[in-house]
């Protein structure tokens, strides 16, 4: 007993122990090491325990003092508890970057655990209450975690609030309970239920006022109706924390049922209350969940509804089957909230997979799939015989049946196999699963047996209440989901509405005064706008949209430049506006760039230089005399510079009704605008739309009944909207002059809008200006969103009291539009600082002098300096490394030669490959310059594999080889099923009623399988190559044109003789997992997609005797034994793998064996210099990409800089630390300069594109980046949000710029670096606009030198050319690596 | 039908602009109720915005495109009113002339088009 004594303590108090050590000890690591051991160490307690009791189920008292004693129940629950609380708690480790808050997050982990075991475990009462209160204060601090987020703040507010009720309840309740019996919770239960019945408390039976309280604190607890709210505002805390909440705290409930069981099946009443409380949750959280377009709302609300079936199961009795449900279901929502970010990538494989080869009628699959769940669930349940009540059965039958049958549909929806072959596999597949199901059911019952002896199994609702309360649900679904005609479609949207109104957290209530019906002049007279009109009005907002920038899809992440639309205005102009129109940052902080110069990356000499050529006229005007010293006025900005307070961060404008003062109205509306959006762009299962309407349209009929906005809008408002036609344009024209807004505002009001939501607003840019026409996602326009969001703002300016009429002036309160520019730090602020380091002791004309040049000096040029000084320091390091002879061209045949992609994560791995001696490397743009749209195996669509900057011209498909041709049927049959297979999945999980048992028995599986993956991530799966070939579709484009491309992709590549006898086309990928924008990590080059498609068609073209006879007739003449092949590099583990190899001739296999060594080796000592980097063991860095709990696979290319165009030979050798494209170019083989005209007007493009997607989701994370990835919520392949509502996030997230809360990334424009006849280039630069645009408006800087003999020169933004000097006293490397301050 | 050739007097609307506005403009030409236009991609020429290279290789987006439509003559004035908008902010040109065509039905928009208003 001992044993049992120590194990159960340990169980108890291990996680406290850990949060205890955690929160004490000073080093963030070993905090994390305890916080994920202690629940592991009361998991093995724990265990400890399921085996004592296990093996005697009468295991008794095992610590006297605190009558605690361990049954087979709380053993069981203990364990389930510790064990998602160790996977939660390992997931954390690896995914929270340390911020200083790292140790209280795992102390709160903790407490939520031990709190969660003192609830379950039979104990003294006071015990129950202590942990349930510790779990609940811990679970809403954890909630918080993100405080510096409003909206978590605001989840957490509401959330204490609920929880608050429940809390009250129970204490009222075991106070009771403990003072009129004895025992109720600590072994003689019969006997204290006795007691409570004879006693009673204001006028009724103690046991029912008791049980009601308790009832009413589950019900809190586990989100049941009236608390039914609370759930889903969790979704503002980080991932791990969602996990913990759904899996292990919310089940409430259930564990008070439990501990309750006795005298709540002895109270009718509280009985009753359960069973309606429940299912009412039910019925409402299933609709909820359908109504939903994010993944993690859709888990909530999934969960509210598990809940409420625990507690209808606890209501019949059946309480062996809610502990197996509270155990499964926990599992199973802490697998897929920790997966959530698989969500983008397993979206993107079932759009892949080949669609269902055989289809069956509707009639037939629902037949079909009633008859076999019949016979499984009557075969399996006549054999195993569950051993619950009658009601407990009817429950057991009726769901599983339901589950059964809705799998099946699914499957059967997309039959892999010919008919009948399917309906025997679906009836296999549902006998074993209904066969597992009961039989854990049976199993669950019988081990819970002895622990639950006391507790009579049968309660005042019998079987035949349960099937009527069923059957009433079902039917009033049935009806509404079925009624036919126009009735049934108002039936179906009230209901939709009812459903929205009761789930969504209640919005704040509007502060201000709402005129129902208005007397006097209405606001709302209707003037139809005439053509023009509405012309000008679209012109005007696609002028307005250059504030935001087209955002791709998550399907396939582009890196964009956000002020891509304000490039013409020039950087220091554009970023203005941005600061301006978007509240957003455009530079560091200062104290960033300090810390920055302290680590070396700016010398002092860099920041004179800037400042002085700044303020010339200033600093000419000679030296000053300071405290006694002799000194420049470049002296004082330096001092500025380096001491100086921060500036203030910039603001944004206020919105029409910010300007009206009408509190809360913009966070209302832009939230019920997003929700529109989400709902069109990815459609719930229960779709808001009708097919055919555009968003417009939609948004203008649900206005009009959403019970959101039933407070906020008058009759004469929805009145005003349902009048209006649905020309966007007529929309936005009718709003503005409600709004009172005048024509010469009209272009700020416009933008205004746009940049409330500016990620929807990017996504229409991209869905309207750049998707393919065969885009299957719903046509969407910023025009439709500016209509929307207008016409709601309109509605409510409308319906208010404020209203102002149109043509009189605004308010005087009302603010001005644009805010002026960043304020200016305080003068005197600025003078005291520099002060301080230069003239400590001196005197007022002193600081006079200061002041003087100071006042000449705006603080907001500051940030912009630093950047210089920067920018310089970058060039002159750079510059010094490349300045030296360059060998000249090759003069013998390499063994090899490998074509890698321009990326910056190439530069390393080509610089070892050639260490290795006679292999060749030779940068070009991972597209291989045929720009295809590609349709793999099994596929029915074409994707496009080309940069966005063009459209697809050819035609690639996959093909099996001759030999493998039914190997590589069967491979496709095997998609096919996979796709049945999560095809049952989704039917199970969003069929009626059929997620219950789903999640019950999936659970057991998949919790497990989350264990592993947390624990043992396990090396990256090789990828299977398949047996396939791909090849250009030569029915569909001439040979000239074959060949054509052949020969531009050789000449812009500089591969036009010394052929080597391998060639290898090399392109990059990066295969992570649970990753939303793993796509930002794949090629650019090829659309956002892996660059192998693309290798192995470009190779194949090359290898083709045809196109080598026209190529040798255009004067290229590639030998006879030069052979193309192909090959991938997986940037997340450094492994490059040969494809195609089969292909390969034999002469060439040694070389081919070799150039696999060279690879390999390279790979490995890529990564190895990588790990320095990557928190994390450096052992582990390969495996990052396999590890699910890991945020930060690989760094992508953060740290980019430079762009070099030229000869290999410039850049040979050399270190340049993964910063810089490298693409190769010969200007020998050039006469006309259209090689170089090619690369400088795409490649370079894109890396100024990729350089300025880094630079501003780094400067400004929030606005122009995705922000913390564990916040982040998918919403389908689209995008994702934060928390549970509101704008789509654009950008790159916090995790691929920052490393513990600081910048990894070095923000600075790129750099050009190209060595080619300097009057070429300018006559190249002359010719085409977007090259003058970025380089007149220092978007791109550029170095460049006509000859390897020359000095490198630098370019300004007006077109000279400056000699770069030489500088002796640099270290020879890239990046000084000065220890952080 | 009022002139020489027995044809009908329509407007005839070209607008040379940078690839990057071209939707912009597709999309007020179709609002406006035109029924269609022609698009020639990759032009070159030389003008306010300096000197401009045709078809690029890798990049369709930054060279010029020609637009072209023909719309009913009713229908001209706010669709020349849109584009002014719009090249009041970017480089670019618009040529607006008198054209005739031989088949008016086929460039007036069926009366569920956008409205002259």
């Amino acid at each position: 007993m001992a044993l049992l004594l120590v194990a159960l303590l340990v169980a108890l108090t291990a996680p406290l122990a850990g949060a205890a050590l955690a929160v004490a000890t000073r080093d963030t690591r070993r905090a994390v090491r305890l916080g994920t051991a202690a629940p592991a160490v009361a998991f093995a307690a724990a265990l400890v325990l399921v085996a004592a009791s296990g093996l005697d189920p009468s295991a008794g008292a095992a610590i006297d003092w605190l009558d605690a004693s361990v049954d087979r129940t709380s053993a069981l629950l203990i364990a389930v508890v510790m064990a998602t609380a160790t996977v939660v708690a390992g997931f954390s480790s690896r995914s929270l970057d340390d911020d200083g808050r790292t140790r209280r997050y795992f102390a709160l982990i903790g407490i939520v655990a031990s709190g969660s075991a003192l609830v379950v475990v039979p104990a003294a009462p006071v015990l129950l209450v202590v942990g349930w209160l510790a779990s609940g204060w811990a679970l809403v601090e954890l909630v918080g975690f993100a405080s510096p987020w409003a909206p978590a703040r605001r989840a957490q507010r509401r959330i204490r609030l609920t929880l608050l009720t429940g809390d009250v309840a129970l204490v009222a309740a075991v106070t009771l309970a403990t003072a009129l019996s004895d025992g109720l919770l600590t072994g003689n239960a019969p006997a204290a239920v006795v007691d409570l019945r004879s006693r009673s408390v204001v006028g009724l039976p103690a046991v029912h006022v008791v049980m009601l309280l308790v009832v009413a604190a589950g019900a809190s607890r586990s989100a049941l109706v009236p608390f039914h709210r609370w759930l889903v505002g969790t979704l503002t805390a980080p991932t791990p924390v969602s996990a913990l909440v759904h899996a292990g705290v919310v089940s409430g409930a259930g564990l008070l049922l439990l501990r309750f069981a006795a005298p709540f099946v002895a109270s009718g009443p509280a009985v009753v209350a359960a069973f309606g409380l429940g299912l009412a949750t039910l019925a409402l959280a299933s609709a909820a969940m359908l109504v939903r377009s994010d993944v993690k709302g859709t888990l909530a609300w999934s969960t509210v509804a598990q809940m409420a079936f625990m507690v209808v199961q606890c209501s019949v009795g059946a309480f062996s089957s809610a502990v197996f449900h509270i155990a499964g279901h926990g599992m199973y929502k802490a697998a897929l909230f920790l997966g959530a970010g698989d969500t983008v990538a397993a979206g993107l494989r079932d759009r892949r997979r080949p669609p269902g080869l055989y289809r069956l009628g509707r009639p037939a699959r629902l037949l079909a799939s009633a008859a076999i769940a019949t016979a499984s669930v009557a075969l399996v349940t006549a054999a195993v015989r569950p051993d619950v009540s009658p009601a407990g059965r009817v429950l057991i039958v009726v769901f599983g049946w339901l589950t059964v049958a809705c799998a099946l549909h699914g499957w059967l929806r997309r039959a892999p196999f010919p008919p009948a072959a399917s309906v025997a596999a679906g009836a296999l597949g549902s006998l074993l699963s209904t066969l597992v199901y009961i039989g854990g059911l049976r199993l669950a019952e019988w081990y819970l047996k002895p622990s639950l002896r006391d507790v009579p199994s049968a309660t005042v609702i019998g079987p035949w209440m349960l099937l009527a309360a069923l059957g009433l649900l079902a039917g009033s679904a049935a009806i509404v989901a079925a009624l036919p005609g126009a009735p049934g479609a108002a039936l179906r949207s009230r209901a939709r509405h009812l459903v929205v109104g009761l789930s969504d957290p209640r919005p704040p209530a509007p502060r201000w005064p709402i005129v129902p019906d208005r007397a006097g002049p209405q606001p709302f007279a209707v003037r139809p706008a005439s053509a023009t009109r509405r012309a000008e009005i679209r012109a005007d907002v696609a002028r307005a949209a250059a504030v935001v920038a087209p955002q791709w899809p998550l399907a396939s992440f582009i890196a964009v430049n956000p002020l891509g639309g304000l490039e013409s205005e020039g950087f220091d102009n554009a970023a203005a506006l941005a600061r301006r129109w978007r509240g957003a940052r455009t530079h560091q902080r200062l104290e960033d760039y300090r810390r920055d110069h302290d680590r070396g990356l700016t010398r002092l000499a860099d920041l004179a230089h800037v400042a002085f050529y700044r303020f010339t006229d200033r600093c000419e005007r000679g030296p000053l005399a300071i405290d006694g010293q002799l000194l420049y006025p470049h002296d004082v900005i330096v001092a500025d510079l380096l001491h100086g307070p921060e500036s203030e961060a910039p603001a944004k404008p206020p919105t029409a009704v910010q300007r009206r003062e009408l509190p809360a109205a913009d966070e209302l509306i832009d939230d019920v605008v997003s929700s529109w959006l989400a709902a069109y762009i990815h459609p719930p299962r229960w779709r808001a739309h009708h097919p055919g309407e555009g968003f417009v349209a939609m948004s203008r009929r649900l206005m009009v009944d959403d019970p959101r906005l039933r407070r906020v809008l008058s009759g004469p408002a929805r009145h005003w909207v349902r009048s209006l036609d649905d020309d966007p344009a007529a929309v936005i024209d009718a709003s503005l002059a409600v709004s009172g807004v005048a024509d010469d505002r009209r272009g700020d009001e416009l933008r205004s809008h746009l940049c409330q939501l500016p990620g929807w607003a990017g996504l229409a840019r991209w869905r309207s200006e750049w998707a393919q026409p065969t885009e299957p996602t719903a046509a969407l326009a910023p025009l439709d969103i500016v209509a929307v969001r207008a016409l709601l703002e309109a509605a409510v300016i409308g319906s208010t009291a404020s209203h102002v009429d149109p043509g009189a002036d605004p308010p005087p309160s009302s603010r001005p539009l644009e805010q002026p520019d960043v304020a200016d730090a305080d003068l005197d602020a600025r003078v005291a600082a520099v002060a301080a380091v230069l003239a400590p002791a001196g005197t007022e004309r002193d600081r006079a002098a200061i002041r003087a040049v100071l006042a000449e000096v705006p603080g907001a040029s500051r940030a912009s300096m630093w950047l210089e000084a920067q920018e310089r320091a970058f060039d002159t390091r750079l510059l010094s490394l490349l300045d030296r002879l360059d060998p000249g061209k090759r003069v013998e045949r390499p063994e090899a030669q490998i074509v890698f992609c321009i990326d910056v994560r190439s530069e390393g791995l080509r610089r070892r490959v050639e260490a290795s001696g006679a292999v060749e490397t030779i940068g070009f743009a991972g597209f291989f310059g045929v720009p295809m749209r590609v349709r793999k195996l099994g596929w029915d669509h074409h994707e496009p594999r080309c940069p966005v900057l063009v459209s697809p011209a050819i035609g690639a498909s996959e093909q099996a080889r001759h030999q493998a041709i039914e190997l590589t049927a069967r491979a496709v049959t095997r998609q096919r099923a996979a796709a049945a297979g999560q095809a049952a999945h989704s039917g199970a999980k969003y069929g009626p009623g059929s997620p219950f048992a789903l999640a019950e028995g999936a659970g057991w599986l998949l919790g497990p399988h989350a264990a592993r993956r947390t624990f043992l991530p396990g090396p990256a799966a090789e990828p299977a190559i398949p047996p396939t070939r791909m090849t250009l579709d030569d029915d569909e484009v001439l040979l000239d044109q074959r060949v054509f491309f052949a020969e531009s992709v050789l000449r812009t590549m500089g591969l036009t003789d010394w052929f080597a006898p391998l060639v290898v086309l090399c392109g990059h990928t990066s295969r992570t997992t649970n990753n939303a924008h793993g796509t930002a990590l794949e090629c650019g080059a090829c659309g956002g997609a892996a660059g192998d498609d693309n290798a192995r068609a470009v190779a194949a073209l090359l290898n083709s005797p045809d196109i080598r006879h026209g190529l040798r007739e255009r004067g290229i003449a590639i030998p006879d034994d030069t052979w193309f092949t192909a090959a991938v590099h997986d940037t997340a583990s450094d492994r490059v793998t040969l494809l195609d190899t089969v292909d390969v001739p034999a002469g060439h296999h040694a070389v081919l064996d070799r150039v696999d060594g060279v690879l390999k080796e390279a790979g490995a000592l890529n990564a190895t210099a990588r790990a320095v980097h990557l928190p994390g063991p450096a052992a582990r860095v390969r495996e990052r990409g396999a590890d699910w709990a890991q945020v930060r696979p690989e760094w992508g290319l953060a740290r980019n800089a430079a762009f070099v165009i030229g000869p290999r030979s410039v850049t040979a050798g050399l270190d340049l630390e993964g910063r810089a494209f490298l693409h190769s170019y010969e200007a020998d083989d050039d006469p006309t300069g259209r090689v170089l005209e090619t690369i400088m007007t795409a490649p370079l493009i894109v890396g100024h594109w990729i350089s300025a997607q880094y630079y501003f989701s780094t400067v400004d994370p929030e606005i122009f980046g995705a922000g913390d990835k564990l916040l982040h919520n998918p919403i389908g392949t689209v995008g994702v949000i934060a928390g549970d509502r509101g704008d789509l996030r654009v950008g790159l997230p916090l995790q691929s710029t920052h490393l513990n809360g600081r910048p990894f990334h070095q923000p600075v424009r790129m750099l050009a670096v190209i060595q080619a006849d300097l009057v070429r280039i300018e006559a190249i630069i002359a010719n085409n606009p977007i090259l003058r645009t970025l380089t007149s408006g220092s978007w791109l800087r550029m170095a460049a030198r006509s000859h390897p003999h020359e000095r490198w020169s630098t370019r300004t933004a007006s077109g000279t050319w400056i000699q770069t000097p030489r500088l002796f006293d640099l270290d020879p490397v890239l990046t000084p690596r000065k220890e952080d301050a | 039908m009022n002139n020489w050739t027995g044809l009908t007097p329509m407007a005839r609307i070209e607008v040379v602009i940078d690839g990057e506005h071209v939707p912009t403009i597709r999309d007020l030409l179709l609002a406006s109720g035109a029924t269609g236009y022609t698009a020639l991609h990759g032009v070159s020429g030389f003008g306010h915005g300096g000197q401009h290279e045709g078809r690029l290789l890798f990049n369709d987006r930054n060279s010029l495109s020609l637009l072209i439509s023909v719309v009913p003559i009713e229908r001209a004035e706010s669709l020349v009113a849109g584009i002014r908008r719009v090249l009041d902010t970017t480089h670019g040109v618009m040529f607006v002339s008198e054209t005739h065509v031989s088949r008016p039905a086929y460039f007036t928009p069926t009366p569920d088009g956008a409205d002259p208003g």
